[in-house]
């Protein structure tokens, strides 16, 4: 299933509200996850089981995939592949 | 804060954390030699692991009787529950260096979680291998940890990761509430208080507070996470609030109102 980058987005905001304790505004692409909004690697863990719902769609991932995923952006690159890896 | 005034060099203080630092010296490869001879016997690795953790046990009671014995501190340990603790998230707060071994010493079967440059070490790999003690980042480490708990063991965190500076700031990290909401096992929390504050993280082995120093240890009752946070809520909103509960509760026990 294809997704643009805004929808990706659009999912990732919407797992992170529902998840984390942060406020919209923080949640542009170049915040860091652990020290902009606090998400650390077992938080990343429920973070992605929950995209999976929002996406509808079961993402087929290795730890590895995000060893350098440092902001918003890079979580979004990152999915944006795994996406069209699955195509 | 400001440090306690500490000993003059030449003081019997001094000499008893000297002699102390000597202690541990002469004593550290013991478990070594101990795990290579254990190594040899025949037995099973269940009893092995059991044997060698009796014995870090008894070690560490008999270090922390001796600094006594040299004057360096005065010490007592409270149970506020006479229940033996098994199969425990056990939780501390962490003032100074000895607080693993003050832990260790009173509390039966404990499995540490240890750094990964000591699973390497030549030293004491084999030690930590025979103790079955568990390694910082290690894979599967939730589910490793719950299956130690299922065995009675009870694994030891310190949630600050460090030493603190200060008793009453105290800055949880997540992982200590992430095991004990994903595991549904109960957690054994144990206060250190240790006045004045000695063997920090910034002060050399010669800088004793020239006042003799009286550490309490107080193993509190265990209770389960899910208690304390709202279970309907998303699992990474109840990491939070188990550990924001977690510094409440140090804290509480840590104010001068209830220590007195």
């Amino acid at each position: 299933m294809s997704m643009t980058r805004e929808e990706i987005k659009s999912a990732i905001d919407k797992a992170i509200l529902e998840l984390f304790s942060v406020e919209e505004e923080q949640l542009a692409e170049s915040a860091k996850l652990y020290e902009d909004l606090d998400i650390d690697s077992i938080d990343t863990v429920d973070l992605l089981l929950s995209l999976n719902q929002e996406i509808e769609q079961e993402l087929d991932f290795e730890p590895e995939d995000f060893r350098d995923v440092q902001t918003l952006g890079n979580l979004i690159d990152v999915i944006e592949r795994l996406l069209n890896q699955g195509e | 804060m400001t440090d306690a005034p500490t000993a003059d060099f030449f003081s019997r203080r001094v000499l008893a954390a000297g002699l102390s630092y000597s202690a541990f010296g002469l004593f550290a490869p013991f478990p070594a030699f101990a795990s290579l001879l254990l190594a040899v016997i025949p037995m099973s690795i269940e009893r092995r692991q059991t044997l060698t953790r009796k014995l870090i046990q008894w070690l560490c009671w008999l270090f922390v009787e001796l600094m006594q014995l040299f004057g360096l501190y005065r010490y007592r340990v409270i149970h506020e529950c006479q229940e033996i603790p098994a199969g425990k998230i056990v939780i501390a707060n962490h003032p100074m260096l000895l607080d693993a071994i003050f832990i260790m010493a009173h509390v039966p079967n404990v499995c540490c979680i240890a750094k990964p440059a000591l699973a390497k070490n030549v030293f004491t790999r084999s030690t930590l291998r025979q103790a079955g003690f568990l390694v910082a980042g290690q894979s599967n480490f939730v589910e490793q940890v719950k299956l130690n708990l299922s065995r009675g063991e009870n694994v030891l965190l310190f949630p600050e990761g460090t030493r603190n500076e200060s008793d009453l700031d105290l800055k949880f990290r997540r992982g200590a509430a992430n095991l004990a909401i994903q595991s549904d096992y109960e957690v054994l929390p144990i206060v250190m208080e240790c006045k004045p504050r000695a063997l920090q993280r910034h002060q050399r082995w010669y800088q004793i507070p020239a006042e003799l120093v009286q550490i309490r240890v107080t193993i509190c009752r265990s209770f389960k996470a899910c208690e304390h946070v709202d279970t309907s809520s998303p699992r990474t909103l109840q990491y939070r609030e188990f550990t924001e509960f977690l510094v409440r509760y140090f804290r509480t026990k840590l104010s001068p109102q209830t220590m007195n």
